[in-house]
């Protein structure tokens, strides 16, 4: 045991950590979402950044001497001075099924109250989409719940789709009664085990 | 606006002038701030503004600032010194601080990189993962 102990003691005294580099900026103004920060040198297009109070910022303006921060959460908590740090991260959010049914701001964090999202998995927001060739054609219709739309113009899983119209005509209605039912089919799909 | 983005632009082609082999020569600093004061322009003072903020990035650019909890020894310093100029090159400045509230470790900045061994920062990396 005391073998042990002195092994450990020894292992202990030999360990050495070298400090990871760090890139850091300090924040030059703030105001209305967005920030300058100054330094940065290493900041990627689009890379998340940790502003500190918890407070994330999206690398947006990538100049020579400071960079261009949106600031994704309270920027009221951020000041003049303030230390904001990379991450190496490009902006992602958590996906997969446990998303189904929750109400999430723009970094993917719950604003429902229900907790964590049981989600280990996260995809960049931005991503070069694949080639047409390359992509899965659609085969599969996207159920708006509305059935003149659903039976005479079926909207594609995967398309785009455009809606215009004059005010009051129902274009967010069309948008909001989709995600009712696109809601409704989860909750079925998961109640039959899929 | 326009003036701001004059100002900038004006700034940093002064700043170039006074670069010489990618270090600034600071005859030439105090020349360029005599100048641009007695020219009498309306955005000198905007001017002057951009052209002391690229200089201090520059000289932050090209300063060691180690801060350590305790005064570090004349050794541990050459050795540090040493490293530093091994991974940066020559013609780095460098700014011993004391800071107890660092508890212990040491940091060093040099512009934007920051190598961070401190124990301050380990306790508040761990406040942060709780």
């Amino acid at each position: 045991m005391a073998t042990l102990l002195q092994e450990i003691e020894a292992n202990i005294t030999g360990l050495k950590v070298a400090p990871a580099r760090q890139n850091v900026g300090i924040i030059r103004e703030t105001g209305d979402g967005v920030a300058k920060v100054e330094g940065l040198t290493d900041a990627m297009l689009n890379e998340m950044l940790d502003m500190g109070h918890g407070v994330t910022g999206l690398a947006l303006n990538l100049e020579e001497t400071e960079v261009g921060v949106i600031v994704l959460g309270d920027y009221t908590q951020l000041a003049e001075g303030d230390e904001v740090r990379t991450t190496g991260k490009l902006l992602q959010v958590p996906v997969g099924k446990g998303l189904l049914g929750r109400a999430v701001n723009m970094l993917g964090e719950p604003v429902d109250g229900k907790g964590p999202i049981d989600s280990r998995v996260t995809y960049p927001v931005e991503k070069v989409a694949p080639g047409i060739l390359r992509r899965q054609s659609v085969n599969q219709p996207v159920q708006t719940g509305i059935m003149p739309i659903d039976a005479m113009i079926p909207i594609g899983r995967g398309q785009r789709e455009l809606i215009i119209g004059d005010r009051s005509t129902g274009k967010t209605t069309i948008c909001i009664d989709t995600i009712i039912n696109q809601a409704r089919l989860n909750r079925a799909a998961e109640a039959a085990g899929d | 606006m326009i003036n701001n983005r004059q100002a900038k632009r004006e700034a940093k082609q002064l700043f170039r002038l006074c670069r010489i082999n990618s270090s600034i020569d600071e005859d030439r600093v105090r020349q360029v701030v005599k100048q641009v004061m007695i020219s009498g322009r309306r955005n000198a003072h905007a001017i002057l503004a951009q052209f002391l903020r690229l200089v201090r990035l520059d000289h932050d650019q090209h300063t060691a600032k180690v801060e350590s909890a305790m005064p570090l020894s004349a050794e541990l310093q050459a050795t540090t010194r040493a490293s530093l100029i091994h991974m940066y090159g020559p013609g780095l400045a460098f700014s011993f601080v004391d800071r107890p509230s660092l508890i212990g470790g040491m940091r060093i900045q040099i512009g934007s990189d920051v190598y961070d061994g401190t124990v301050q920062s380990e306790l508040a990396a761990l406040e942060k993962r709780f």
